[in-house]
């Protein structure tokens, strides 16, 4: 019970991650490798905004997500959108260009302490017991809840709603969006704000958990073949690549050997890429040679 | 139907391609509203850059009209995104490309933007009403439409951006003659309701010269005739090179001088 | 240009040159010393506050005077914890900056290309706050030098000496490591120490360094049932161990090295089975070194917690040390050898001095103490005073 306890909440955390990915791929055809870096940012901004707010913890949380979204869209409007008709590695290299700028701005902002931003807004995270003998703490089960949140409501975006239509239009097929009078530039800022919220929610999540430091722009990096082993431009993809990796891993930690964890997201990840390399439900289009 | 001021016009323009290509060069037309205008020409001449031209280049395209004007109800809209083409009051059918294949007929019609001062719940009730395929067909997805329904669809969500000009490119092509009649009959319906001018782009000379009450004809890039539909059915070149109809008798292949005979488009 | 404008132009030019690449001090003024370190980058959380720290404590050394009458001057170079940049670091700085000295506060990864270059331009290397390499235990290698806290082999012998004091009961130990060379080969040497104790090794879990959820691990950790658990790595692992075991309701008794950042965690995590064991005086034990530490640090303005500074302040008194024994003017010749033969008074920073010798650039004596946070006191008490190992 307690493994399955621990694979839900590990794969909630790369879901959670991936969706960021997908949905930026997805509108816009480029991947954000700067992700992990802008997840750890959402994190740092619950810092700031906790020591300003520190006696309203809710509002230190909803501060920090509104940053992050505006973060997300002000990427776009300040450097992505200048890449929009340049090759797509252009547009990649830009976002890796992206992340190694915002590692060094964050420690010379925050310096190279490990930060506890629960702690500064005053949450003990108890430990909640489960049915069956399994335990995991509140933010885990937060977690938990907050992925299934944040796909249903995306789900419920992007299929019922205009903008959301509008969004999967304009990725499919940006020339007639444009020319059915959806702008462009709007729908890509809009997708970038709500992927670096979904990442920055993760970060702030994972920072109330177990604390924030450098390292976490490299768990962004490990959620990345979760991400395109449901396929690129696929949510439900993302979600089950989540799962597929996230047992992988638990599953081989505690049967076989610990040390395999750091490899096993890329042996699934590769596997896959020799079976059906367009992932589990991407779209079957032209690979690019990136 | 001669306006004082017509409701689009083309002046000159020339359109160039990375920079380097031209593809376009001193084109002029005018559609007078509540026209449907035909723009005819063979593969490669240039028609729907000329369309693209009109309704905007995406960054995507690299093309640039560098010379000449479009003006639209007297304002100049060269160069200008395509939502915001849209947004004055053209819409665009394309030749390819012209549905979100994995959404479906209702996402379709909803993902098209409408300006603000139309109302979006009497366009999306004349679409229907115009086109009742596209309600029954509301939740099928876009890809597994038949070519007449999927250039329906293509029509119906142009409209939903509530155009008062309507471009098309290529309305019959990979139609069945009957479905074809029905889309014209359809757009005639259109301008004849809603005031809509329309621009058409074809191939099929016969269809244009059939539905349009003006004309034009362009050949590497350049208009070369242009006229009243009528006239432009009874001359010579049109005759002969679009329409098929060059001589009474029938020509033996053996007599290769016929095919030395150049357009001059002089009468 | 004639013959009578030549001389006095090269003249000129030559003067600007050796101007320009002087900087403030020439190097015929101070001493000059080169410092790589991982600033930024995944590891600065543990080593940048040491050369901070260290730099504070020097700009204090110079505002009085420096020593033997100069100043002294540090070039530091980030080298993001990467052994390419480490090694265009040492480049530049044994090449072009011409240093005394090479001090390291950077991952393990970055120690090799570091000693080749200091080792084809005979100088030594300092490693400050950066784990301490065998080459400078006992026979040590004669250009590198090491003043950092934990010490490989010794840190086990004494963490194992003490939970067997502490044991009520037969001891069932679990170990906990980090997945780099130092943090495993340590473990798998403290498993082995742990059977010849007398103790049963239950389980060893190796968790690779950036890992977003530790309880899968800890989940195998605990099935295993140990009543003690011993880690040995970068504290992220150490802490974020023994978290999701007691997330997963395990009760035992947990030893841990005390870094930079000890004294501040028991006191955020206040459990009151979490033993850390250290080198370094916490503190609360409000010495007048300590009072003089804040006093510096405060003047510097530096951006971290005072009780992560007594690494890089101890590093400077060791630099200090060192160059005076240099004398002056001095070659890295006679850095090494006042290196090679240098007692520095720790002042009870560290349980007793810092004695190095020919043979030994890591110290004669290792001191180390015990302590934990008591929930009935509701504050960090001492377990166990300054002990001393042997170093051999």
């Amino acid at each position: 019970m307690q493994l399955v306890v621990n694979i839900a909440v590990l794969a909630s955390i790369y879901a959670l991650i991936s969706c960021g990915y997908v949905l930026i791929y997805r509108v816009s055809r480029v991947l954000s490798l700067a992700h992990g870096e802008l997840m750890m940012l959402g994190a740092y901004g619950l810092v700031t905004t906790a020591s300003l707010f520190a006696a309203q913890p809710g509002v230190a949380v909803a501060a920090a997500g509104l940053l992050a979204a505006a973060t997300g869209a002000l990427v776009y409007w300040v450097l992505m959108r200048r890449m929009t008709g340049e090759a797509v590695l252009a547009a990649v290299l830009a976002t890796i260009a992206l992340g190694i700028l915002l590692r060094g701005a964050m420690v010379l902002i925050w310096s190279a302490q490990v930060q506890h931003p629960a702690r500064m807004l005053g949450f003990d995270n108890p430990v909640v017991a489960l049915p069956g003998g399994a335990r995991l703490s509140t933010i885990s089960l937060l977690l938990v809840g907050m992925n299934a949140l944040v796909y249903l409501a995306l789900w419920w975006f992007l299929t019922r709603t205009r903008y959301g239509i509008a969004m999967r239009a304009a990725g499919q097929n940006p020339r007639l969006a444009a020319q059915r009078g959806i702008n462009l530039h709007a729908v890509y800022a809009l997708a970038w704000g709500i992927a670096v919220f979904t990442g920055g929610l993760t970060g702030i999540l994972i920072a109330c958990d177990a604390g924030l430091d450098a390292t976490m722009a490299t768990i962004g990096l490990k959620a990345f073949p979760a991400a395109l082993v449901g396929g690129l431009d696929s949510l439900v993809g993302a979600l089950c690549g989540a799962v597929i990796v996230a047992t992988a891993e638990v599953l081989l930690i505690h049967y076989v050997d610990p040390l395999l964890s750091d490899v096993v997201p890329f042996l699934v990840l590769t596997a896959m890429l020799i079976v059906r390399p367009w992932g589990l439900f991407g779209s079957r289009e032209e690979l690019d040679r990136v | 139907m001669n306006v004082a001021v017509p409701l689009l016009q083309v002046d000159a323009i020339e359109v160039a391609y990375h920079r380097v290509m031209t593809a376009v060069q001193g084109v002029s037309l005018q559609v007078g509203a509540g026209q449907l205008v035909a723009l005819m020409g063979t593969n490669g001449a240039g028609k729907t850059t000329v369309l693209r031209a009109i309704s905007g280049f995406l960054g995507l395209d690299d093309a640039r009209v560098t010379a000449g004007s479009i003006r639209f109800m007297g304002e100049s809209i060269e160069n200008l995104a395509p939502h915001r083409v849209t947004a004055l009051g053209i819409a665009l059918v394309p030749e390819r490309d012209k549905v979100f294949d994995n959404l479906t007929v209702a996402e379709n019609l909803e993902a098209a933007a409408t300006p603000r001062r139309a109302d979006r719940a009497a366009l999306l009730e004349m679409v229907h009403a115009q086109f009742p395929r596209l309600a029954q067909l509301a939740k099928r997805e876009a890809g597994y439409l038949s070519g007449g329904e999927r250039q329906m669809l293509a029509i119906g969500s142009a409209l939903m951006c509530a155009p008062k000009l309507l471009l098309v490119d290529e309305l019959s092509q990979g139609l069945a003659p009957l479905i074809v009649q029905e889309l014209i009959h359809k757009l005639l319906a259109l301008r004849d309701q809603l005031g809509l001018t329309i621009l058409l782009v074809e191939q099929n000379a016969r269809v244009a010269l059939d539905a349009a009450d003006h004309g034009y004809v362009i050949e590497n890039g350049r208009i070369v005739l242009d006229g009243d539909a009528a006239k432009l059915g009874e001359h010579q070149d049109i005759r002969e090179f679009y329409l098929g109809q060059g001589g009474a008798e029938r020509k033996n292949y053996r007599d290769v001088k016929q095919y030395k005979r150049s357009r001059r488009w002089y009468g | 240009m004639t013959r009578h404008a030549l001389k006095p132009l090269v003249g000129a030019t030559l003067a600007a040159i050796s101007l320009c690449s002087g900087g403030f001090a020439s190097a015929q003024d101070a001493y000059l010393i080169g410092v790589s370190g991982a600033m930024t980058g995944s590891a600065a959380a543990t080593y940048a506050p040491v050369v901070e720290s260290m730099r504070a404590y020097i700009d204090h050394i110079n505002s009085k005077g420096g020593i033997n009458g100069r100043q002294v001057k540090l070039v530091i170079s980030d080298n993001q914890g990467e052994a390419s940049k480490a090694a265009a670091d040492a480049k530049k700085l044994l090449t072009q900056d011409k240093v005394l000295m090479l001090v390291n506060a950077s991952l393990s990864s970055t120690y090799a290309p570091m000693v080749a270059e200091a080792k084809r331009a005979n100088v030594p290397v300092f490693y400050a706050g950066a784990v301490c390499p065998k080459e400078t235990y006992p026979p040590a290698d004669p250009l590198q030098f090491c003043s950092t806290a934990f010490g490989a082999q010794y840190d086990s012998q004494m963490a194992l000496a003490t939970v067997k004091e502490m044991a009520k009961e037969p001891v069932r130990i679990g170990f906990s490591a980090m997945a780099i060379p130092l943090s495993r080969g340590e473990i798998d040497y403290a498993e082995g120490l742990s059977k010849t104790m007398g103790m049963t090794p239950v389980d060893k879990q190796i968790v690779p360094p950036p890992t977003p959820d530790y309880t899968p691990f800890a989940t195998k950790l605990k099935d295993a049932n140990p009543n003690w658990v011993y880690s040995w790595a970068p504290w992220v692992t150490q802490v974020r161990t023994l978290e999701s075991l007691r997330r997963l309701g395990w009760n035992g008794r947990y030893i841990a090295y005390a870094h930079l950042n000890a004294e501040d965690e028991l006191a955020r995590l206040k459990d009151n089975e979490f033993y850390v064991f250290g080198t370094n005086a916490f503190f609360q034990d409000n010495l007048p070194i300590q009072a003089e530490l804040r006093a510096v640090m405060h003047r510097a303005k530096l951006n971290y917690p005072i009780t992560q500074l007594s690494e890089g302040y101890i590093a400077g008194l060791v630099l200090e040390a060192a160059l005076k024994g240099a004398g002056w003017p001095t070659t890295a010749a006679k850095v090494q050898a006042s290196m090679s033969n240098l007692k520095v008074d720790t002042k009870g920073l560290r349980g007793g001095p810092i004695e190095w010798t020919r043979d030994n650039h890591f110290r004669t004596k290792q001191h180390y103490r015990v302590y934990k946070w008591d929930t009935s006191k509701g504050a960090i008490t001492r377990v166990k005073d300054w002990t001393a190992v042997e170093v051999k």
